[in-house]
């Protein structure tokens, strides 16, 4: 049994008054086999996080939200899905004040950003404990899991000044990879709740932007200069309507291009880790 | 002058506590049994239940017009106070006062039922609780009871073991809900657990023992009872399992001495001497003096008001086992008339200066019989558990006795015990299945594991075959 359960309980209950001449025994041993009151195999758990803030980032800051279906096959062995929505995602306030006194811009490679994506991981219990609490016993475990997925990424363009918000740009979907650790608390009979800290891990440098590469992008720039983004010439994927039209407030999508060009030329690819702690809910069907 | 009681008395529920009036109005003592009943009513009128015992008594007693009004708000009085002495054994002498409506005729039925089990008058018992049908709201207190009076060896006739079984699975089958409904069904399944015992269906027993509710007031009993068809099943480990579980300090309000026995009888089964005999000393040395000190108030027969204090004076109290006293006073009919104490000191702190006339003897009346009342009950209970006790402890010489005889075998054939144990290895310990889980036990006492203990012990005797068979 547990260290916080041990102090509990001899804070409530005070000195054992019954001396057991058994406990000494070599000849006699007790284990206790307690039904668990709150089975997890074979059932289904849907846990929700709605506000998740990534933790130590560097050039980036995100806030996503997931929802994670887990279905535990055995007592210490489940299987998440796990999709996430950023919410919020934007240059930190260390790449800002980089930028904003030193004009000096975090690489391209450095500012990706995660926007969507999803998860799949085995998970794994392999502590479990209980404590008292609130006159009950909430029964917990320790659980590990990794994995990988598929996530929406994107870059920012022009951060958010008095022309108008920050826009972005999508540089595409990528291998997502994920890893953790957390305590899962069981509540009553079917409720849950979570806190576990995980790590999305992606790859990869800038090569195009909206899908358009620097051969596109360079056409796209040639026509802005001329006066009008037509997208003749550029391929198939590149999303030329990323770049027309303004904003709502009034900046011209096609002032992108040239920063787009930029990051795309810039070479270079990075490990890019959204460390995020997880406070869920759950409930278990 | 008396028809402006109930008015005087109604007034007084208003307000804090009965009216100065009251006292006023009776000072005179009724004289027939009307008056009686009139007095009662408006001591009822003015939330004084406890005190209105005396004069309804006295009417429900007398036959006349008066007599059908009394048992009435007698059965009423008894209702609300839950109170399971005087009323009861006041119907139980007068079978000739009879309510009037057929809700309170049913309770009659049971409170006469219940007194004359409880005195021994089986058939009669049985006659009565016959009376009370299915689908009353008492049906299942008093086909609880029927089932105690059917499987009883001293009923007439003899134990009808079948129909208790009957009688005990319709209580538990009734899904009633509230507190009364619950505590009832876990006594049929205790009830049901010693039946199956009883008739060695031993599987069944301690199934039936198992599904005692854990937040009942008889589950530590059901606890330690259900180590025997464990043990008499070949369950060692289990009966040893169950017997742990009543150390467990949660359980410090239960007396539950004969768990120790059996836990020492399972010992000696395996010729565990030296564990056998550690129980049997920590057993001697706990309830020996406690033993000594219940046979001499047994013996003594203190007053009622010291016999009382026994269980309401936290000094007194001392004097017996720390288990007994709580587990005394939660006995049911114990519990009813420390209650009646309470209510009627409460009464009387609510009468308060008003109070000169005929409540105030009213109320000394009743307080008097309650505490002689409670004081017997408690007094009986006290006999009963000194030759417990006794029997338990002459149990404990006895199995001492063959722990030595068996110690004296086991060097008589040169057997070395000590070594012999250590050449054996503790047998392992069961794993349970995928939905349980395994806990170690460490000292700590978890209240949700209580109970689900199992142990593994080694056999010390020489060969399998010189098991002693005590089963």
């Amino acid at each position: 049994m547990n260290l916080l359960g041990a102090i509990v309980l001899a804070a409530v209950l005070g000195a054992d008054p019954a001396t057991d001449p058994l406990a000494s025994s070599p000849n006699v041993q007790y284990r206790v086999l307690e039904p668990k009151p709150f089975p997890d195999a074979l059932r289904h758990e849907l846990v929700i996080s709605p506000l998740v803030p990534q933790v130590g980032s560097t050039f980036t800051t995100h806030w996503l939200a997931s929802l994670t279906y887990t279905f535990h096959a055995t007592e210490w062995l489940g299987l998440r899905v796990q999709p996430f929505y950023v919410w919020q995602a934007q240059r930190s306030r260390f790449s800002s004040e980089l930028l904003s006194r030193v004009r000096q811009d975090a690489a391209a490679a450095s500012s990706v950003m995660l926007k969507d994506g999803v998860v799949a991981a085995p998970e794994w219990t392999p502590i479990r404990g209980k404590f008292t609490a609130f006159g009950g016993t909430v029964r917990y475990g320790f659980l590990l899991f990794a994995g990988a997925g598929v996530g929406g990424t994107e870059i920012e363009l022009k951060t958010s000044d008095a022309l108008g918000p920050a826009t972005y740009g999508s540089t595409g979907t990528r291998l997502v990879v994920t890893g953790g650790a957390g305590f899962r608390m069981q509540l009553g009979s079917r409720f849950t709740v979570r806190l576990e800290v995980q790590d999305l891990i992606h790859w990869g440098s800038v090569t195009r932007v909206d899908g358009c590469d620097a051969a596109d992008l360079q056409i796209l720039v040639d026509q802005h200069t001329a006066g009008q983004v037509t997208g003749a010439g550029v391929s198939g994927q590149c999303n030329v309507d990323a770049f027309r039209g303004t904003t709502a407030g009034g900046y011209d999508r096609g002032n992108d291009l040239g920063v787009a060009l930029g990051k795309v030329n810039e070479g270079g690819s990075d490990t890019l880790q959204v460390v995020g702690v997880y406070l869920g809910f759950g409930v278990e069907l | 002058m008396r028809r402006l009681l109930p008015l005087v008395g109604l007034l007084a529920c208003a307000s804090r506590g009965p009216a100065p009036d009251l006292a006023a109005l009776s000072r005179v003592p009724p004289r027939t049994p009307a008056e009686a009943l009139e007095l009662g009513q408006s001591l009822q009128a003015a939330r004084l239940d406890g005190a209105s015992l005396g004069p309804l008594r006295t009417a429900a007693a007398a036959p006349g017009p008066a007599q059908e009004a009394a048992v009435e708000a007698l059965l009423g009085a008894q209702s609300r106070l839950d109170e399971q002495l005087l009323v009861p054994a006041f119907l139980a002498a007068h079978p000739e006062a009879q309510p009037g409506s057929a809700e309170l005729r049913e309770r009659a039925l049971l409170l006469r039922g219940l007194e004359a089990q409880r005195t021994g008058a089986l058939e009669l018992a049985e006659s009565l609780l016959r009376r009370i049908p299915p689908q009353s709201n008492l049906a299942a207190r008093a086909r609880y009871a029927l089932a105690i009076v059917l499987s009883d060896p001293r009923r007439p006739g003899g134990p009808r073991m079948q129909a208790a079984l009957d009688e005990l699975q319709a209580v538990l089958a009734d899904g009633g809900g509230g507190r009364d409904a619950r505590e009832i069904r876990a006594l049929a399944q205790l009830a049901l657990g010693r039946l199956l015992y009883g008739l060695r269906d031993d599987a069944a027993s301690a199934a039936a023992y198992d599904r005692v509710p854990r937040d009942a007031r008889v589950w530590p009993e059901s606890l330690f009872e259900r180590g025997y068809p464990r043990f008499r099943a070949g369950d060692d480990g289990g009966a040893l399992g169950t017997l742990h579980a009543t150390r467990a300090p949660q359980l410090r309000d239960s007396f539950l001495p004969e768990a120790r026995i059996l836990e020492a009888t399972v010992l000696f089964h395996a010729c565990l001497y030296r564990e056998t005999r550690g129980v049997l000393d920590g057993l001697t040395a706990g309830y020996r003096p406690l033993s000594e000190r219940l046979a001499a108030l047994a013996e003594r027969r203190p007053s009622s008001a010291e016999e009382v204090a026994l269980l309401t004076d936290p000094g007194r109290r001392a004097a017996l086992d720390p288990g007994l006293g709580p587990a005394l006073a939660a006995e049911p009919r114990i519990a009813a008339g420390l209650r009646l104490l309470r209510t009627l000191e409460a009464e009387r702190t609510r009468v308060g200066a008003a109070g000169e006339g005929e409540v105030l003897q009213q109320l000394d009346r009743v307080q008097e019989e309650a505490l002689q009342a409670t004081a017997q009950e408690i007094h009986a209970r006290i006999v009963e558990t000194a030759a417990a006790l006794r029997d338990l402890l002459e149990q404990a010489d006895v199995l001492r006795f063959e722990t030595t005889r068996g110690e004296t075998e086991l060097l008589d054939a040169d057997v070395d015990q000590r070594k012999l144990l250590a050449a054996r290895p503790l047998p392992p310990l069961p794993t349970g299945g995928p939905a349980d889980e395994r806990w170690r036990v460490d000292g700590e006492w978890w209240a949700d594991e209580i109970g689900h203990a199992r142990a593994t012990l080694k056999n010390g005797c020489p060969a399998p075959q010189a098991t002693p068979s005590v089963r």
